[in-house]
């Protein structure tokens, strides 16, 4: 039995995943790190996603219409499945108050004198929000939020032609190689591997099959923008990139031309604060699916206040100078993203083929004709 | 248990619209109680009054006409109800035939259209209290009730509120007979169903459900008819007030149901597969499900070349998005985020704000203020005065008020081009008021990033809205590419194919064959 | 409950908005322009802070205020203006940054360091060095009396139809410092006098070798220099025919290629330049007509191209600097070699063999033959 009674298309999980790709990676791109292979980077993490589509898809297809939190019960036992869910919940709290995080340092540029609680109240309370009104909002506000954004990619990507230098990108060898695998392991945990998340959302499609079809194309989708990204960074900025916090700010921010065509940012700006929202929603939603699911509540509803309390709590804390995240991304974060997100699902993957199932496989959880 | 065995009582509860009626005279024969009844009820109104005749062959029998004055048409009444029954030759016909007396005299001498027989009182009386005429006859339980209305009615012209450029210049009236009628001169189809009903205890107003019955889907007419018996109030004068207590939700700022004086229109609505809802006393009718892409639409779009109305249509989009976010990302600029502006008007916005005392959100705030004062005040002004309040208003009070550096000129421009496009979508002019404000504060606070948190609520709460069950932004929000011919832009007619499958059961509307299109490439071809 | 926890939150909301980042636009005094000099201890900066209120109203008076300030680092100095103007100083407008010779000593990079991490300033301003103070340089007058920051501005826009300097944004000096292989030129600025008044006026362009300023070209080697990095827009060629007469040829497009030519460890560059341009001025007497005559001005144009490009060679190798991105090209398609190569670089720059090539073309002569005076010529 599913807590949640709303359903959502396959297009629909295309842009979420999507979005979730390219929530953070539009406003810190983890490729940055690699100078001018940056753009490798992000190609091998976009493989990777593929990969791990791959993964959830055959997961989540054995357990058509339960969630995870049922089926990891079934795979690894009472106990043990219950602690991997709760480390699930632990990494989704985490994500989301990282990636808000991230998302009040660049707030932090434009308007410093704010103090930061300020912003995390109001965006905390427009989470809640969004989290109230339920699935089938977000994930139309979610669709309209990624049309805008790949409108506002494109045109501040072209607008920027003139500027760019292809050769940046040429020499394919570098001296460095040691940026560039920490760079290429940091890309594989965040933010390719928080695409567990997704796990949770793939039972509340209307049907398994556009689940499947829906996740391979977000993927696809936000793979190609990460790419797309860190390429045009690299024609800016070249080796440089590395320095830069905020690349794609500081891109619009280059944008000139004839006398008028100047204050770009301001999309981009809009842009990154709506794709900071959708990230954000997206992993406190799947962390109240989760605990709402393993004590069968009524209705995940009950849990907004508190999630609110402990979100605004924990980020107050965070520190607004985000290149300190760095250094506990390459000691730990990364590993446990990478456990959470590919060991762990792969485990689960090779179990389901031994465990007989206690259930029948024919569980299907539709419960309303599904309103799309 | 008990809660859901509780819920599902109150969903079958009806309300019966009438009193319980417990002073009413049971059914009698005597011509003098019935009349003693009238008088005792009616004292204090005399245009409520009798005529008493004498029928019958001979004259021998007692009859009384029961109607209200200023509400019958007395001449009717005279040729065709009280000249055949004192004629006394012609109650020689009726004199073999088998049927009761009343029944022989309601088919054999009567001239009127629309005759019943009635024995309650209590309806007798909410029968005359409408405009029909009431016919007792002594020695008879049942009364005639004889249809002669004259009701006080204006003529039918367009309306004001909803001009088209090339379309059709009738609108409804108050009356909803002829709103019926007017119904039914559009949609010829037997297919049109009308079902009357009444709500409001005191008014007894008549509301008519209408919708076509093959097309339209049996669950949208079961819920407008469950919404309609699950209150019972004491008056029903205006649509709007059905419209509170029908709509999904009532604390919206966006119409949840649209109401139109047009005919044409209505009747377009009930061929796309929604259901139309007059209500007697106002000429507006109402129509469910209502999107919001619907009001962006007017008649006139079907009236000229598609490619100049999609154009239309998107400056209709375009001015909505201006009406609400000119002032907020005026003073969002000015205040918070300078960089934006280009050199030259910075130095222009700058020189212009130097004399201003205030900042930029006090004088916004202050100046929209003063333009809801003006354009209240200026519904309010009876005739041509009105007019001259809004432009004398606009134009002199602000350059004084610029002149003596007050507000500042920009500001000026920003609150009325608002102003200005607010009045472009109608039906969505008090939403667009609201919503400014409500960006307008919270720009004041954080500059931009309110503004995107105010766009990221309202896109919310637009996508979680549902209008008896359509999702509101549908066809946009969740995408039914059949549908999108007359969203953003207008296609051509031979797109529409297809009627919206969010309320039509019977989806295939049209088939073309336009084959003279096609030749004129041909010959170009050749 | 829940609506009462929605009513307090509005309330409070309404009165905690202290909008804290909120500035009106009329306390902000808009610095256009900023000159910075470096005296041996401190850094002194002039700044040109424009008046808004008579831009607007062009009354004709002079719609520039200038503030002094100093400091030791150059963020210090830049708050210190505080201290002098009653407006907070807004850098949101800021156009152009000039620095001294002195002030450049220290190095590019202290100077332009808080210019890239300030989120005010944006990064599509003008670099341009004087020779001389800075203060003196703001001084002096623009024509058509706009304020200084603009008409540098302008002056530089406007240079694009001569090319006589490299012009560069704070973005280029980013990127030459921070990718390697090429090195940042920017727009030289001195000032002449014309009638009794000093006017602002572009000498050449100054040349870095990384962060460190060794020297400048006048505006012909510049020339070099720009056909060199495929930079030409539009410019006047003047060709010497027989008999002591010119010839004007106006540039319509030009297209730089430079190839890497590796072999082992022998590096050598071989650049092509294709130039297109017009007959625009002609007192020679030459026959369009006439296909010999035609293909030698072809040649002469080539020729003059080749002397300026290798003029502009010589420049660059004697300061030691690689404006032109050689070093980059080396990089990109041979990395093994950059490598090795790339510490004593600009040394070797001065030896590598450098051929030039020019591929020159006229298109057309306008709108007439041969020389006006066609009667009444001089004897």
């Amino acid at each position: 039995m599913l807590v949640e009674k709303q359903r959502i298309s396959g297009e629909q999980l295309a842009f979420m995943v999507g979005a979730q790709l390219m929530g953070n990676v539009l406003l810190i791109d983890p490729a940055s790190y690699a100078g001018h292979l940056g753009w490798v980077v992000s190609l091998t993490g976009g493989l990777y996603a593929l990969f791990l589509c791959w993964i959830y898809n055959s997961l989540s297809g054995k357990f058509p219409g339960i969630s995870p939190t049922d089926y990891a019960v079934i795979l690894f036992g009472d106990f043990l499945g219950k602690a991997v869910i709760l480390s699930h919940f632990v990494l989704f709290m985490l994500s989301a108050m990282v990636s808000f995080n991230d998302f009040l340092a660049f707030t932090n540029l434009g308007m410093p004198e704010t103090p930061k609680i300020v912003i995390i109240i109001c965006q905390a309370v427009v989470v809640m929000i969004a989290l109230y009104l339920g699935l089938e909002s977000i994930a139309r506000t979610t669709v309209f939020i990624i049309v805008f954004s790949i409108l506002s990619f494109v045109l501040s990507t072209v607008l920027a032609l003139k500027d760019m230098d292809f050769m940046l990108l040429l020499p394919l060898a570098t001296d460095r190689p040691q940026e560039f695998w920490q760079s290429l392991f940091t890309v594989i945990g965040w933010p390719f591997s928080q695409l567990v998340l997704f796990l949770w959302f793939i039972p509340l499609v209307n049907n398994p099959k556009e689940a499947k079809k829906g996740l391979l194309r977000g993927v696809l989708l936000g793979s190609s923008i990460v790419f797309f990204a860190s390429l045009r960074n690299i024609c800016i900025f070249g080796d440089g990139v590395t320095n830069q916090l905020f690349p794609a700010i500081s891109f619009a921010r280059n944008i000139s031309i004839g006398a008028n065509v100047m204050r770009v940012e301001i999309i981009t700006s809009l842009t990154l604060n709506f794709i900071g929202f959708v990230s954000t929603t997206l992993f406190l939603y799947a962390s109240v699916l989760c605990i709402a699911q393993m004590f069968n509540l009524r209705s995940h509803r009950t849990l907004i206040l508190p999630l609110f309390v402990v979100v605004v709590l924990i980020t107050s804390r965070l520190p607004l100078n985000i290149a300190l995240l760095s250094w506990a991304d390459r000691h730990f974060i990364r590993y446990f993203l990478f456990i959470m997100g590919f060991v762990l699902p792969v485990i689960g993957v090779i179990r389901s083929f031994f465990v007989k199932e206690k259930q029948g496989p024919a569980k299907k959880n539709r419960s309303t004709k599904a309103r799309r | 248990m008990l809660r859901w065995i509780k819920n599902k009582l109150d969903s079958l509860l009806l309300f019966p619209q009438e009193d319980p009626a417990p002073k009413l005279p049971p059914p009698t024969k005597s011509l003098d109680q019935k009349l003693n009844y009238i008088k005792s009820q009616f004292r204090e109104s005399p245009d409520v009054s009798t005529r008493e005749l004498r029928i019958g062959p001979g004259g021998k029998t007692r009859a009384a006409l029961f109607f209200v004055e200023g509400m019958v048409d007395k001449e009717a009444l005279g040729i065709r109800v009280i000249r055949p029954l004192v004629q006394e030759e012609l109650y020689k016909n009726i004199e073999d035939t088998p049927l009761s007396y009343v029944e022989a005299i309601a088919k054999h001498l009567l001239l009127s259209v629309e005759v019943k027989t009635e024995k309650k009182m209590h309806e007798i009386v909410e029968c005359v209290l409408q405009g029909d005429t009431a016919l007792f006859i002594d020695g008879c339980e049942d009364a005639l009730i004889l249809g002669h209305r004259k009701l006080q009615t204006r003529a039918i012209e367009e309306p004001d509120s909803e001009r088209t450029t090339q379309g059709p210049r009738a609108g409804f009236v108050e009356d909803v007979r002829i709103n019926t009628a007017l119904l039914r001169q559009t949609i010829s189809s037997p297919n049109l169903v009308l079902e009357m009903t009444t709500v409001g205890v005191q008014t007894k107003t008549k509301i008519c459900i209408a919708y076509l019955k093959d097309i339209v889907r049996p669950e949208i007419v079961a819920e407008v008819k469950r919404r309609l018996n699950s209150f019972k109030i004491d008056a029903l004068i205006t649509s709007g007030m059905l419209t509170e207590l029908i709509s999904d939700a009532p604390h919206s700022i966006f119409p949840v149901v649209a109401y139109s004086e047009r005919p044409d229109k209505v009747a377009s609505k009930i061929l796309c597969g929604r259901v139309a809802i007059i209500v007697d006393g106002t000429p507006f009718v109402l129509t469910v499900p209502h999107l919001f892409i619907e009001n962006f639409q007017v008649p006139s779009d079907y009236a000229s070349p598609w490619v100049f109305q999609s154009s239309v249509r998107l400056l209709r989009l375009f001015s909505f998005l201006v009406s609400i976010l000119t002032v907020p990302f005026y003073v969002g600029i000015t205040s918070f985020h300078q960089e934006l502006l280009p050199n030259k008007l910075a130095m222009t916005i700058a020189a212009a704000r130097m004399a201003v005392p205030f900042s930029a959100i006090v004088e916004a705030l202050v100046l929209a203020f003063f333009f809801e004062i003006l354009r209240e005040a200026s519904l309010r002004i009876p005739g041509v005065a009105g007019g001259a309040v809004n432009i004398v208003g606009a134009l002199v009070v602000g350059e004084a008020a610029v002149n003596a550096g007050i507000v500042g000129a920009p500001m000026v421009i920003a609150i009325s081009l608002s102003a200005i496009a607010n009045f472009v979508v109608t039906p969505l002019a008090e939403s667009a008021t609201l919503l400014r404000y409500v960006f307008l504060l919270l720009v004041g606070f954080m500059g931009f990033y309110g503004l995107a948190y105010g766009v990221i609520v309202t896109t919310l709460y637009l996508t979680s809205l549902y209008s008896f069950g359509v999702p509101y932004l549908s066809p946009l929000s969740p995408v039914i590419p059949d549908q999108l011919g007359d969203t953003v832009i207008r296609t051509p007619i031979w797109n529409r194919v297809f009627r919206p499958r969010q309320f039509a059961k019977d989806r295939k509307r049209a088939e073309f064959r336009l084959t003279h299109q096609k030749q004129n490439t041909k010959d170009e071809n050749h | 409950m829940k609506k009462l926890l929605i009513a307090l939150f509005c309330l409070i909301l309404t009165f905690t908005s202290g909008c804290w980042s909120s500035y009106e636009i009329e306390e902000l005094a808009l610095a256009s322009a900023v000159g910075v000099d470096y005296d041996g201890t401190k850094y002194n900066l002039t700044i040109q802070i424009i008046k808004p209120e008579i831009v607007a109203e062009k009354t004709g008076t002079d719609p520039v205020t200038t503030i002094y300030s100093s400091g030791a680092t150059m963020f210090d100095a830049i708050r210190n203006a505080l201290s002098y103007s009653p407006k907070r100083l807004y850098w949101g407008y800021l156009q152009t940054m000039i620095f001294s010779e002195r002030a450049l000593e220290k190095g590019l990079a202290c100077l332009i360091d808080f210019l890239s991490r300030n989120f005010e300033i944006r990064p599509i301003i003008w670099i341009a060095v004087t020779e001389k103070d800075p203060e003196e340089l703001l001084k002096a007058k623009v024509s058509q009396d706009v304020p200084s920051g603009e008409g540098i501005n302008a002056m530089i826009e406007s240079q694009k139809g001569l090319s006589k300097c490299v012009h560069s944004m704070l973005t280029q000096a980013l990127i030459c410092l921070g990718n390697e292989g090429r090195d940042f030129a920017c727009a030289l600025f001195g000032t002449t006098k014309m009638e009794d008044e000093e006017f602002m006026e572009i000498k050449g362009t100054a040349l870095f070798r990384g962060e460190q300023y060794v020297g400048s070209i006048d505006t012909l080697e510049s020339r070099g220099l720009l056909w060199l990095m495929d930079r030409i827009k539009s410019g006047i060629i003047v060709l010497k025919a027989p008999q002591d007469e010119k010839l004007a040829l106006e540039i319509l497009s030009s297209k730089t290629k430079i190839k890497t030519k590796v072999d082992g460890d022998k590096i050598g560059f071989e650049v092509t330049i294709e130039v297109v341009s017009n007959l625009a001025e002609q007192t020679a007497n030459l026959n369009p007509a006439h296909p010999d005559q035609w293909k030698e001005l072809a040649e002469k144009q080539a020729q003059h191209v080749k002397d300026e490009a290798e003029k502009a060679l010589r420049a660059i190798r004697n300061l030691g600097t690689d404006p032109v991105g050689f070093g980059k090209l080396l990089r990109a398609y041979h990395p093994k070699v950059w490598y090795q190569v790339r510490d004593h670089w600009h040394d070797l720059l001065k030896t590598v063999p450098i051929a030039i090539n020019v591929k020159s073309k006229l298109k057309s002569t306008g709108m007439i033959l041969g020389d006006v005076a066609i009667y009444g010529s001089l004897e």
